[in-house]
């Protein structure tokens, strides 16, 4: 079954310093299936945030429409949880209550909201700190709570919106071994937003590789690589190496052609619009 | 402001940190004797110029006039009198200015529009909160308690809501979006969200309103009251007891300090300063 469908999705800003019309996605259709990994991957400022920030509700589409189980989807709401690059916890919650927030916005009782957890602080590894704050946490630590947070309360989709972009370089490897074998263990339903190759080879079913902006599918690469996964075993796989330099191509590709095609106007590399 | 030196130690000590961690008795005396100190060492200057100069009582009182003033005072009653009248106006002020000014803090922190529309307003009204409308206080309510505990309340709001107003702002886009699509709705989103998030920001509007409000209320009781310690400075000029006047003084200033330490710091530690929220701890 397809847990989350996007139909010529299309994205228009209004430069608010220019007045001109910026195209952010020019237009954008897949699919993610149930139990399916699928990260979205393109060069910065080509609009990849600004899909996710639409699957969310946090931004109107201008035209095209996003289905989540069938239904169309409009403001945020608990069925697409999303995992934040700069991890969102609330400071005030302890980490306990930072994981069970979303069950008690459902209305779970307590018992229950805290046994599911407990059980998902133990899934990313965080037990036993059930009573510290989120500023006692490590980098690493806030992002796995983050996604405890979400799995928590078992969305449709999960979004991740560069997670591990703002964390060092060891401790991202870890995360997203981690991540993989949270995905293995549980299929939750991912979405995730890249702009690292690696990463999103390596954490994923298929690759959706977008163009420069204006935005459109340049490509949907699905990944052979077996599963469960780990680094050690990736670097060396051929398959892995392989999808990875093919994917490097078609990014490059369309940077070239991007160059040759010269004035697209002064925004056009700009990270601005891809957040908001 | 008043207590600098105590909540440096406290940062430093903040759990997570490598600091080496200060046993929490040791903060406390630590951080009283930074508080009475300073208090000391004024007591002392102003004994020393007062000897020194030897200026007659009716102008300025000693050291020791104060202290028997203070005594006489205790003794006869006046003092709980005054003080209890003074406490009861303050606090009844301040409740009513909290519950008031929070809600709408947050609503124009919350809104665009709101905030757009009231903001020009806000900023009049800061400039005549308080002390300003005593007059009409007073027509309006008579004179008592209902007119100086309206003083409080309006020389408190206006500085609560603006702060509360900035705090929310000041709370991170990616924190409420997370909060609504974790499936918070408004009502939890004001009490969950909204006003932890601004707390920072609304513990000191409180420190900033409280001492607003202090203020009004020793005018307010100069004119619209005969009880409290406003009343008793008042009182005190008629008969030329400088020695009153310094004690009526020293009650409200010590006052004003242990409602800051006892009310306020307790506040701020176990909120802000326990969730790492200060000095973009975050």
């Amino acid at each position: 079954m397809t847990a989350l469908v996007i139909e010529n999705l299309e994205k228009v800003y209004t430069d608010t310093y220019t007045g001109d019309e910026v195209v952010a996605i020019g237009d954008v259709s897949f699919g993610v299936e149930q139990g399916e990994f699928v990260s979205v991957l393109g060069p910065s400022g080509c609009g990849k945030t600004t899909v996710l920030n639409t699957v969310a509700g946090f931004v109107r589409p201008t035209s095209g429409t996003v289905s989540v189980d069938g239904r169309e989807v409009g403001a945020p709401g608990p069925d697409r949880g999303v995992v934040f690059q700069g991890h969102a916890l609330f400071p005030w919650k302890t980490v306990l209550g930072n994981v069970v927030f979303g069950l008690r916005m459902k209305g779970v009782k307590r018992r229950e909201r805290e046994e599911r957890g407990r059980e998902y602080l133990e899934l990313v590894g965080l037990a036993g700190f059930e009573n510290r704050y989120p500023h006692e946490l490590s980098g690493g630590m806030r992002q796995r709570l983050g996604v405890a947070r979400v799995l928590a309360n078992e969305p449709a989709v999960m979004l991740m919106d560069e997670p591990f972009a703002s964390i060092d370089a060891q401790t991202r490897r870890r995360l997203q071994e981690d991540l993989t074998r949270i995905f293995e263990e549980r299929r939750p339903t991912v979405f995730f937003v890249t702009h690292d190759i690696d990463e999103a080879v390596f954490l994923s079913d298929r690759v959706v590789v977008l163009s420069q902006r204006p935005s459109t599918v340049q490509e949907i690469v699905t990944v052979d690589l077996p599963r469960p996964r780990s680094w050690r075993t990736a670097v060396d796989d051929p398959g892995f190496r392989e999808t990875v330099a093919r994917i490097n191509g078609l990014l490059a590709v369309d940077a070239d052609r991007g160059q040759e095609s010269g004035d697209r106007g002064p925004g056009d590399d700009g990270g601005g619009t891809d957040a908001g | 402001m008043t207590h600098g030196p105590t909540r440096g130690l406290g940062r430093a000590a903040r759990p997570g940190t490598a600091a080496p961690r200060r046993g929490r008795a040791g903060d406390r005396v630590a951080g009283l004797l930074w508080f009475v100190l300073p208090l000391l060492a004024l007591v002392g200057v102003w004994a020393a110029a007062v000897g020194v100069t030897g200026v007659p009582k009716r102008v300025f009182p000693q050291v020791t006039d104060v202290a028997a003033a203070l005594w006489d005072m205790a003794v006869s009653g006046e003092l709980v009198r005054h003080l209890s009248a003074s406490l009861y106006r303050v606090l009844t002020g301040g409740v009513i200015a909290i519950a008031t000014a929070l809600p709408f803090g947050i609503a124009l922190g919350a809104s665009r529009i709101l905030s757009a529309f009231f903001s020009p307003l806000l900023r009049f009204s800061v400039a005549l909160a308080g002390i300003a409308w005593i007059p009409i206080a007073t027509l309006w309510l008579g004179y008592g308690d209902g007119a100086v505990i309206f003083i409080v309340w309006n020389a408190m709001f206006f500085a609560l809501a603006y702060n509360t107003m900035l705090g929310v702002r000041s709370i991170p886009e990616e924190l409420l979006r997370s909060a609504r699509s974790l499936g918070a709705g408004p009502w939890r989103m004001f009490w969950e969200v909204l006003l932890p998030g601004a707390l920072p920001s609304i513990v000191s509007g409180l420190r900033i309103g409280l001492g607003y409000g202090w203020r009004g209320l020793v005018a307010a009781e100069i004119i619209a009251t005969s009880a409290g310690l406003g009343y008793a400075l008042f009182l005190a000029q008629t008969s030329f007891s400088t020695d009153v006047i310094i004690a009526s003084m020293v009650i409200i200033g010590v006052l004003w300090l242990l409602m800051d330490r006892l009310l306020l710091a307790p506040l701020e530690r176990s909120t802000v300063e326990r969730w790492g929220m200060t000095g973009g701890g975050r």
